[in-house]
């Protein structure tokens, strides 16, 4: 009886761990960056396909966290930024377009991230507010010029009204008020350093582990 | 058999609550993302970034863990707050500990001023450097 109940637990177990991967994704291929390995990142301003101007400047705060805990040297955020500026680099879409091996000169970094902010938004449907994040994560070699690695992340949150208890009327003012909350308030941030870490870290698409991290160079089956 | 059909659910409970999220980070980061959105977001408060940004390596130090990066954005804030001797410092450290930043310590230690100006007048100060 309970041998049958701990299998059927370890079962439970087996299915929960395999929730946190997806489907059988096709791996990126990684021949470049694993020729050049690069060691240090250089991020810089964030282009943006929203209707949110303040979103690159929010974004920046949530990515050398998550580049840093994979193992490569992330260039100070906030240095950088004031670096850039003072040297007239801080239009996003300028910076873009340039050769990063200009960027490799200034600052001495082997790769430079390039985010495109594609989706930063609140959109109200009748009485739910879903707030979507959406990223185009492109990295180039400050060394060759080429593209080493890319990928692209959504992520959506809607509040859950289901259980506000209560008449139907009193549900349906409760989930209309928690609409116009997350309307007036929406936090980008949780859903962003989501998109972020799924980004960097999902096996087949993600980034290989960085000279800091202790998987560095043994991670080929899985990126 | 009921004691390891107890300790399977628990550890089955303890994963479904942490999820798929990676919770143990490798450097002590400290109030450094959440004081940064939060200078981001309003220049006056670039005072609490700073003393986020000194916690988080002093906290670091202690642990060992000092982030990336972090020693360079200390020696940054200090460059706008006008100390840049304390700044070379620190630019010196984070040239120690990741030599991938020694071209822009070496950069920032010859010429600590570097971006004085636009980080003072977006803290807020109204002093003006002439």
């Amino acid at each position: 009886m309970h041998k049958k109940i701990t299998l059927f637990t370890l079962i439970a177990l087996l299915v929960l761990l395999q929730g946190c991967a997806t489907g059988p994704v096709q791996k990126f291929d990684y021949s470049k960056f694993r020729a050049e390995n690069p060691r240090s990142v250089l991020i810089v301003p964030a282009v943006n396909h929203s209707v949110d101007v303040d979103a690159p400047d929010y974004y920046l705060s949530t990515i050398s966290l998550p580049l840093a805990e994979r193992g490569f040297y992330v260039f100070p955020i906030n240095l950088v930024k004031g670096i850039m500026e003072e040297n007239g680099l801080s239009d996003a879409d300028m910076v873009h377009q340039a050769d990063p091996r200009r960027l490799g000169e200034l600052f001495g970094t082997d790769t430079v991230l390039y985010v495109i902010i594609e989706r930063w938004d609140a959109r109200y449907a009748v009485l739910s507010t879903t707030v979507t994040v959406e990223f185009v994560y492109v990295l180039k070699s400050a060394v060759s010029g080429e593209e080493l690695w890319r990928t692209r992340e959504m992520r959506q949150y809607s509040p859950d009204n289901s259980n506000s208890g209560g008449s139907p009327i009193a549900q349906l003012i409760a989930a209309a008020i928690s609409a116009a909350m997350t309307k007036a308030a929406p936090n980008y941030i949780p859903l962003t350093k989501q998109a972020n870490a799924f980004a960097v870290n999902k096996h087949h698409t993600g980034l290989p582990a960085g000279p800091y991290h202790p998987n560095h160079g043994l991670d080929s089956e899985q990126y | 058999m009921p004691a390891n059909f107890k300790s399977i659910f628990i550890i089955a409970a303890v994963i479904l609550t942490t999820g798929c999220a990676t919770n143990h980070h490798r450097y002590h980061w400290g109030g450094y993302e959440t004081s940064l959105y939060g200078y981001f977001k309003n220049p006056e408060k670039f005072e609490k970034y700073v003393k986020e940004v000194e916690k988080a390596v002093l906290k670091g130090q202690e642990k060992g863990n000092v982030a990336p990066g972090m020693y360079a954005e200390y020696g940054y804030a200090l460059v706008a707050l006008k100390r840049p001797e304390e700044a070379k410092k620190y630019f010196q450290l984070e040239k120690e500990a990741w030599p991938e930043s020694t071209k822009l310590m070496e950069l920032m230690i010859a010429n600590p001023a570097t971006g004085t100006v636009d980080v003072v007048s977006e803290a807020g100060n109204t002093e003006s450097s002439e």
